[in-house]
């Protein structure tokens, strides 16, 4: 097999590793079909029932023609089903959306319904089971596996935004291995935590320790409804991953690699050696200050004839790569008999990092490499009882650089540098300009370059994590029929070694000799890293157990949950109780009801407790309830239905709740917790605020190292009042198909009361000396709407082709958030969108007679700025207050967006025609905005000052100046004298960051013929494919998903990727 | 099966299920009860208190620590006439400097706000925990009564002291008086007055003061100074009451500082019955003849000496380095330590460290009226423009000697801060005299002084600073007014040296510790008394500012100051009587550049300013130094030259000797350049930086703040 030379050498173990998982549990299935045959000597029956694309139906009714209704069953998860009947007898084989189906009992019989409407059809995943997609009330969507891998990606979550209807992504970094996008389920609820659930197989872990390749479906989980019965999780929705399984039949293999190249989006252009020069000059002339730059250093970077000690270095060039490589490589497979199932699959993912390392002996350019392995095992062990084993895992690496602020303080740095500061290496030395040559002086030097990282060491992670679940799934027909009993537990497990190499690097300063030759003058020595390692360790457990009851009478059909679930998080916190495990408790109830599918009622409750709380306030209860109408199967409907071939209306009210704090403080409710033996010295302690109450008595040594005697205090109060944040929530949508189904639509309308928020009340003096406990004062409003339409329809045989648009809308408003008094209301984050960023409000750039103008528009006189002598290019202000000077009570949050948009949309467009596929997807989004701040707002920011910094192109292109007086000019004049007028955060600031983006494009072409078949194999497709090719965005500071800011994220990637795919 | 395997992998826990599983697992945290059923966890509470007092050197920009320990706020001593600020980052220059400081604070960092923070400096945080400890200790078992009593004495210290930070900045404070309760947030705790708050933070004090087992000086200093003791009590008594009398809380004329104050605010900001004045005064003296009594009764605290028979400037520069910067100095009588040493490039935050050339942060530029207080190594005044004619013809050219050199006259400005002999022998002038009041190089870098001193002989040695333009270390900074030496002068107080880590700094890695109260300042606070009070006596007030002198080998007042003349106890009272005398006369000018050039960089100035209202102090253009050298050329004659010498001609050129001919000038500072200069110093504007501004939030909540005059 080539793919041993595809993924390198350090592939060799991995695919080792890969193979003996695939053939160990296929040589295990034979001595196994041996002992089913012994079962089948009984009167039972085996069968299952698919449908004709191969899937298996569940919840297909399965009855003894002719004799009493309820002798019979129901298809189970896999469509299996077993009845105690003699082979021959006639059975009737039914399942909503398929044609009724009368066949003779056969052991091990396959039944192939045909589809009566493809609407119908399939299940959906819901919390703790699944549900027939039609009788479904609450409010869901899902996306389905090959939605998730059209291209490569290392996180599934980056292809979410715009595929699901109620569902934001914003993707905040590019760094390779921690790219996901930030997911929010309808908006922000709270400004608190307000990341959703996320479960895999039932049990909540990162989605991104999931290669995409192993993942069945997406379903996230939108209403109360929904999300009830996980109580005090689910108040910021659910995401549902459910990875694949085996289905009965002969194995199938299916391989896939891709090679991709990356490039980021979008880097922002830095200034020229000559133009940063001349526009310090200019910035400290419009101060009134003395030149910084000479005239003859300015010739020197005019005429670059003295390139290593005046050097112009574009920093981003010089640093990171123009593209990257990234593979993916997953092979699985699949099948089973009756008896056992299986999905094994293993996968390689590997990402370069986009910072070169030159002649650095190690690797700290923020590469990636990932290795995933699954088992996911279904086992029939009798008639009654089916066990499922999954274990899966994951090793990832990370090489980073050693800089203690991660990427953003190394992407920071990069931006914050000099162009003259450093003209690279130079005969392989890192060389440095000096501020003090003998004949032209440079007035600062290498205040920042951007080979900060260069042979400083390393900064290697690597994480072992290992999931198993074990579940058992026991019918319990012979108590009362349609009961089952299902046990689960898991386990995972991870651990982190995180190694540290720290290490010193030789500079070069160049010194002119008299006969105009450079040398140089070392300083430092490269040194062999110094070496730590630091271990870090994670393991928690969930353990469920449940009773399920599945019964048709006649008509009707009632379903019923009862569930009891408890986990326990080992090493959650590292700062509140870090040796005490993080546990909770919940009760799960749900009824359902339906009759004829047409009227659906359904009944969620979740009795969760917390940790969090005192005995008593402990357990909250969360109930829901939503009903659904399928109008379109009402006998008066039957003229409408040649174009509304399905509508269905629903409708959920429930109640969902959350226990966690922003800060993650636990078990509020104990006496006030006292720290002791502290034996840090107030001090740098950005580690552990705990522990610098210490203090240095004595005389001490000179030069000795100070022990502290050890302190003691008050470290915060507790509030045994305290309790739940609940959410009540309201959904309102219909499920309507025109056209025998070829179009499909969907609509939610949603409301959200989110109260009782844990918060800090700020209204309380700050004199008391302590802070205040969380209590639950907190209150914010929400609602929203989401539409998605799906087009899906066949021209002739070779021909299908589909649109999919989803649009969603979010609003929120804080209603109550305790913050501290203020003079305006509009400084309040009560009565504003989370996030709504506080700012004033930008009129115009002054100019003479500014004064007459501003008060002809506003009616009142020009106020005193921020500053007390305006120079015309400096900001105006608007007096907000109309107190006649401009101050911190001018500050609003009505202007602008947040970083979250509002409105998110997704189109997809595609076809497939005979082998070839056509994929696209666009994603946009708009309502929404970035605040530039930093080097993006400010000439010569860095952080610690607003001299010697970085400076933008876009400040040189862009600034109000004498020469160019525009009131369009991004930028007012440049100015340190002013600079807490001009740079004051306002909405000139606040940029519009809407975009509309190619986020996925993908053809491929199956190239598979008679001759590829005659050897088994079902498929040989080739994929071109790329990810975030083209944005549309008035946006100019980077990537709108990306951050402008004191801490820049890593670029945003955009990728060019080719894959292969084989079945066999 | 798997089952079985929870249970192994959980078997260190009780597995428990429903609710019992969710109780809080036995953990390390304690509670108040903890503490104080604990003899050695009651001891570490009073420790922690210990550890929330003011620093006055920021060092590190942390959330976790007092507001005034970060450098991006800074030190309150840039805005007085002494030190400029050359970092425009931190919020001496964005807030003060700029003239935007307001009363709202919208920062979670606080950095636009006040330099002390009212709310975010610990202050309340120590005086909550002091009471704590005072309602509690009494319940610990196993601390007998003696060590009880002494540590609560050292917790109304800790307290006082904290109020005090607070109170010399704000004026008025409301006083929180017992352990409040979590149902007291709503209550209302409104201001007290100046009056009510002095008598509470002085009752703290007497009480300690008052206890038998508060001690004069700790039973071990080697491992206990640092801790509060009797002669630290009588220190801040004194100290609180002398700023009780002065002219800011005590107009003698009845007067707020801030014209037209309302009736509502004027007892929060100052004594209202202005009949009181000299009671006031009166009273500051005796807590100070109380010190000194104590002082003579109990001994232990002095001036460190310089040491050998005959110290030379080297010796008495040491002496008084000794003096503020060892822990081990008997005339500290409280210090405050944090961490606070430079662990040799170990990345540790520290005072030390914010101030190089590649960080250049800390950037408190001595000014040239700071240099010129600095009196001659023997007393005599320093005077510029005799020292400039000595240099500079009439018509602004240079003076030559006989040989054709330029001027080296010893009282010149070739010579006001160093001067040795040229030698063949050596690149670097021998026969070094430190020509100024030996303070001068410990307060200031000054342009030729070598970097650095030995610690046991005072000897100097290393390169030496070159702060003209084109110099080694000031490089273009003096003529662009940027980077550590942008006045030409930087500061040396705590810094003592070459500050980029590379290894030849005299501090690396000694403790660097806040002088909080020392008895250098008690005598000068003394002098200040025996001139304030009732029936003023001059001849000791002069010693004792004498006191100070002597130890860095300077004259005395009468003879180098006052020239001998006549400036008797009769003379002064006579023009008291007259009227003449209000705010100020010559011997207290005397006292407070005393105490300017003796307790540099210690926020003393800052007070003095604010003590005696001497808003002309922040209203003054300052100046800088430009220095250019003066090297010859070809044919021998003397130009500037704006170039290296330890970089460059030192090592170039073996012939090349150390340059000590400038040409100078004094120069208006325009880096950073501070909006109030040039205001009428009388006016509303700049009196109301007198005091603080309250958090607008804080007063917003209605507890009963009351916004100090000019900020609401």
């Amino acid at each position: 097999m080539n793919n041993l030379q595809l993924t390198k050498g350090k592939a060799l173990p991995s695919a080792v590793f890969l193979f003996a998982m695939l053939f160990a549990p296929a040589a295990g299935t034979l001595p196994l079909r041996a002992s089913i045959q012994n079962v089948q000597q009984s009167e039972s029956i085996t069968g299952t029932v698919i449908d004709n694309t191969g899937e298996a139906v569940i919840g297909a009714s399965v009855l003894v023609v002719g004799a009493q209704a309820t002798t019979g069953t129901v298809t189970d998860f896999d469509g299996n089903f077993t009845l105690k009947v003699k082979p021959g007898t006639q059975l009737k084989i039914s399942f909503v959306g398929y044609k009724d189906k009368i066949v003779k009992a056969a052991n091990g019989m396959r039944v192939t319904l045909e589809e009566e409407s493809t609407m119908l059809q399939g299940v959906e995943i819901v919390a703790y089971g699944v549900q027939k997609k039609v009788t479904v009330t609450g409010a869901i969507s899902s996306v389905k596996s090959e939605d998730l891998t059209r291209t490569s990606v290392g996180s599934a979550a980056n292809v979410l935004g715009g595929q699901l209807s109620g569902v934001t992504t914003v993707q905040y970094s590019g760094e390779p291995g921690s790219d996901a996008a930030d997911i929010f389920v309808r908006g922000k609820g709270t400004w608190g935590d307000y990341s959703p659930l996320i479960q895999v197989d039932g049990v909540e872990r990162s989605m991104n320790d999931v290669d995409p390749n192993e993942i069945e479906s997406i379903t996230v989980l939108k209403d109360a409804s929904a999300t009830a019965v996980f109580g005090v999780r689910g108040a910021n929705g659910v995401v549902l991953i459910t990875t694949k399984r085996g289905a009965e039949g002969k194995a199938k293999i299916s391989f896939s690699t891709s090679f991709t190249a990356l490039t980021p989006t979008k880097m922002v252009d830095m200034s020229s050696s000559l133009d940063y020069a001349l526009f310090y000059n200019k910035m400290r002339a419009n101060d009134g200050l003395t030149p910084m730059f000479s005239d003859a250093v300015i010739q020197k970077f005019q005429d670059g004839s003295d390139p290593i000690r005046f050097p112009n270095t574009n920093w981003v060039d010089y640093t990171m790569k123009d593209v990257t490589l990234q593979t993916q490589h997953n092979m699985n497979i699949s099948g089973g008999t009756d008896k056992v199932r299986y999905f094994i699959s293993a996968g390689m993912y590997t990402q370069d990092g986009l910072f070169k390392e030159f002649d650095m002996p190690y690797n700290c350019g923020y590469q990636y490499n990932r290795f995933n392995y699954r088992a996911n095992l279904d086992l029939k062990a009798t008639n009654t009882t089916t066990i499922s084993f999954n274990v899966a895992g994951n090793v990832n690496n990370s090489d980073k650089t050693p800089n203690s602020q991660n990427v953003q303080g190394f992407i920071k740095d990069i931006y914050s540098s000099v162009p003259f500061s450093s003209p690279g290496f130079i005969d392989n030395k890192l060389v440095l300009t000096a501020s003090d040559y003998e004949d032209v002086q440079l007035p600062f030097k290498d205040m920042g370059h951007g080979l900060g990282y260069y042979r400083k060491g390393f900064n290697q992670i690597s994480n072992n994590k290992l999931q198993m679940d074990l579940m058992l799934d026991q019918k319990l027909d012979f108590l009362t029929k349609g009961l089952s009993l299902k046990l689960k537990g898991s386990y995972n497990s991870a651990y982190t070694v995180t190694k540290t190499g720290t290490a010193g690097v030789a500079t070069y300063v160049p010194i002119l000799q008299s006969d105009g030759s450079i040398k140089y003058r070392k300083s430092g020595e490269n040194t062999d890293p110094s070496y730590s390692a630091s271990q870090g360790k994670a393991r928690d457990w969930y353990f469920e157990g449940s009773f399920n009851y599945n019964r048709s009478f006649g008509e009707h059909t009632i379903t019923a949950l009862a569930l009891y679930n408890q986990s326990k998080q080992y090493y959650y916190s590292s700062t509140s109780y870090p040796d005490v495990p993080r546990g909770y408790v919940g009760f799960v109830g749900r009824v359902t009801y339906d009759w004829k599918n047409r009227y659906m009622a359904e009944f969620n409750i979740g009795y969760n407790g917390s940790e969090n709380f005192a005995p008593g306030k402990r357990f909250g209860t969360f109930p829901a309830g939503s009903v659904g109408w399928v109008i379109s199967d009402e006998p008066f409907f039957k003229p409408l239905k040649k174009v509304i071939s399905f509508l269905k209306l629903r409708a959920s009210w429930g109640l969902v709740g959350n226990d966690k704090t922003t800060t993650g403080t636990r078990f509020m409710y104990l006496a006030d917790p006292y720290y002791i033996s502290s034996d840090g010295l107030a001090s740098n302690a950005y580690s552990n605020a705990d522990n610098h109450y210490g203090y240095a008595f004595g005389n001490g040594g000179v030069q000795a190292d100070v022990t502290a005697t050890k302190g003691a205090y008050e470290k915060s109060k507790n509030n045994p009042e305290v309790g739940w944040e609940k959410a009540f929530k309201q959904d309102y949508g219909f499920d309507m198909n025109f056209l025998d189904d070829r179009l499909r639509t969907t609509f939610d309308y949603y409301m959200e009361h989110r109260t009782d928020i844990l918060l800090l009340d700020a209204t309380v003096p700050t004199i008391i000396g302590f802070t205040v406990p969380y209590s639950n004062l907190g209150e914010v409003k929400s609602h929203g709407w989401e539409l998605s339409l799906n087009w899906n329809d066949k021209i002739g045989n070779d021909f299908r082709y589909w649109a999919k648009l989803n649009l969603s809308y979010n609003f929120n408003e804080v209603i109550e958030m305790k913050e501290a008094p203020q003079k305006n209301e509009y400084m309040y984050q009560k009565g504003h969108r989370i996030g709504a960023r506080s700012q004033y409000k930008f009129w115009k750039y002054y100019y003479d007679g500014a004064e007459a103008d501003y008060e002809k528009e506003f009616g009142k006189p020009f106020p005193t700025q921020l500053v007390s002598t305006l120079k015309p290019g400096d900001c105006v202000f608007v007096d907000l207050d109309g107190d006649g000077k401009i101050d911190q009570s001018d500050m609003s949050r009505d202007y602008g967006y947040t970083d979250d948009p509002q409105y998110m949309a997704g189109l997809t467009l595609g076809f497939t025609w005979k082998r070839l596929t056509f994929n696209a997807q666009l994603t946009g989004a708009w309502n929404v905005s970035r605040s530039i701040s930093a080097v993006f707002r400010q000439p010569f920011f860095r952080a610690a000052d607003t001299l010697y910094g970085g400076l933008l192109q876009y400040h040189i292109d862009d600034t109000w100046t004498t020469d160019n007086p525009s009131q369009d000019a991004e930028y007012p004049r440049a100015t340190w004298e002013n600079a807490a007028n001009n740079y004051a955060g306002s909405d000139l600031y606040e940029k519009d960051a809407k975009y509309l983006r190619l986020k996925t494009l993908s053809i491929s072409y199956d190239f598979n013929n008679a001759a590829f078949k005659s050897i088994g194999m079902t498929k040989f497709e080739l994929t071109l494919s790329g990810y975030n090719l083209l944005t549309l965005t008035p946006y100019k500071w980077g990537d709108p998903e990306a951050v402008a800011s004191s801490s820049p994220s890593y670029p945003l990637q955009r990728t060019y990727t080719i894959g292969l795919n084989v079945g066999f | 099966m798997m089952l079985i395997s929870i249970g192994l992998s959980a078997c260190t826990d009780k597995v428990a299920f429903g609710d019992a599983s969710l109780d809080k697992a036995a953990g390390s945290e304690a509670t108040k009860d903890t503490v104080f059923s604990n003899a050695e966890y009651t001891r570490q509470f009073l420790v922690g208190i210990y550890a929330e007092q003011y620093y006055g050197l920021p060092y590190v920009n942390s959330s976790i620590l007092p507001h005034s320990t970060n450098p991006y706020a800074g030190k309150s001593d840039a805005l007085t006439d002494c030190w400029h600020m050359g970092w425009n980052g931190a919020a001496i220059y964005g807030q003060y400097y700029t003239g935007n400081l307001t009363a709202n604070v919208t920062r979670s960092d606080k950095l636009d706000g006040p330099l002390f923070s009212f709310d975010g400096e610990h202050v309340w945080q120590a005086v909550r925990a002091a009471h704590i400890f005072l309602e509690n200790v009494d319940k610990t078992p196993g601390i007998d009564a003696t060590e009880k009593a002494r540590m609560k004495a050292e917790a109304r210290c800790l307290m006082a002291a904290r109020m005090w930070d607070c109170f010399q900045r704000y004026g008025g404070l409301p006083i929180i008086d017992h352990d409040l309760g979590v149902t007291e947030t709503t209550a209302e705790f409104p201001r007290n007055t100046v009056e009510e708050t002095v008598n509470y933070m002085v009752n703290q004090l007497d009480s300690a003061i008052n206890e038998p087992n508060f001690p004069w000086v700790t039973a071990d200093p080697t491992t206990m100074s640092g801790r509060w003791t009797r002669a630290g009590a009588r220190a801040l008594k004194a100290k609180i009451l002398q700023m009780a009398a002065s002219p800011i809380f005590n107009p003698k004329d009845g007067q707020p500082y801030y014209q037209g104050a309302s009736e509502s605010v004027l007892p929060l900001i100052m004594y209202t019955d202005a009949s009181k004045y000299q009671e006031r005064w009166d009273r500051f003296y005796q807590a100070c003849v109380d010190f000194f009594n104590d002082l003579n009764a109990n001994g232990y605290y002095q001036l460190t000496q310089a040491e050998g028979s005959n110290p030379g400037v080297p010796q008495y520069r040491l002496a008084y380095r000794k003096g503020y910067f060892l822990r081990s100095s008997k005339e500290i009588l409280h210090s405050v330590r944090h961490h606070g040493y430079d662990g040799y490039s170990a990345g540790r935050y520290c005072w030390h460290s914010w101030y190089s050339s590649s960080v250049p942060r800390n950037l408190y530029w001595p000014t040239q009226e700071y240099v010129e207080m600095f009196p001659w190594s023997n007393g005599d005044p320093f005077d510029w423009e005799t020292a400039y004619n000595y240099v500079y013809n009439e018509d602004g050219t240079l003076k030559y000697t006989s040989a054709g050199t330029p001027n080296a006259s010893a009282r010149g400005l070739n010579s006001m801060f160093l001067r040795g002999t040229e030698t063949a022998l050596s690149q670097q002038l021998i026969n070094v005299q430190l020509t100024r009041d030996p303070r001068l190089y410990e307060e200031v870098i000054v342009n030729g002084l070598q970097k650095n001193l030995d610690w046991t002989t005072g000897a100097m040695s290393g390169n030496i600073w070159e702060l003209w333009a084109g110099g080694t270390d000031a490089l273009t900074g003096i003529t662009t007014q940027t980077g550590m030496f942008g006045t030409g002068y930087g500061y040396n107080k705590y810094y003592l040296g070459d500050g980029n880590q590379t290894g030849s700094g005299d501090n690396l890695r000694y403790q660097t510790q806040w002088v909080y109260l020392s008895l250098n300042e008690m005598y000068l606070m003394y002098a200040e008394a025996l001139l304030k009070k009732s029936s003023p006596n001059i001849q000791q007030a002069c010693e004792q500012v004498d006191i100070v002198r002597a130890r860095v080998g300077l004259g005395t007042l009468r003879q180098r100051v006052f020239g001998n003349k006549a400036y008797s106890d009769a003379a002064y009272t006579q023009k008291i009587n007259e009227g003449k005398i209000y705010e100020s006369d010559a011997l207290l000018e005397e006292i407070l550049r005393e105490r300017a050039c003796e307790l540099g960089l210690q926020d003393i100035r800052w007070f003095d300013m604010i003590r005696y209202r001497r808003t002309d102090w922040m209203t003054k253009q300052l100046h800088g130094l430009e220095m250019h050298r003066l090297k010859q050329n070809a044919q021998g004659q003397w130009v500037e030259s704006d170039t290296q010498w330890t970089g460059a001609d030192k090592i170039n050129d073996a012939t090349s000797r150390q340059p000590h001919y400038f040409t100078y000038k004094k120069v208006e500072i325009f880096g950073n350049k501070r909006d109030q200069w040039g205001k009428d110093p009388q006016s509303n504007d700049i009196r109301k930086w007198l005091l603080s501004p309250f958090p607008q939030i804080e007063i917003n909540k209605g507890y009963g703040l009351i916004q100090n005059p000019g900020w609401e």
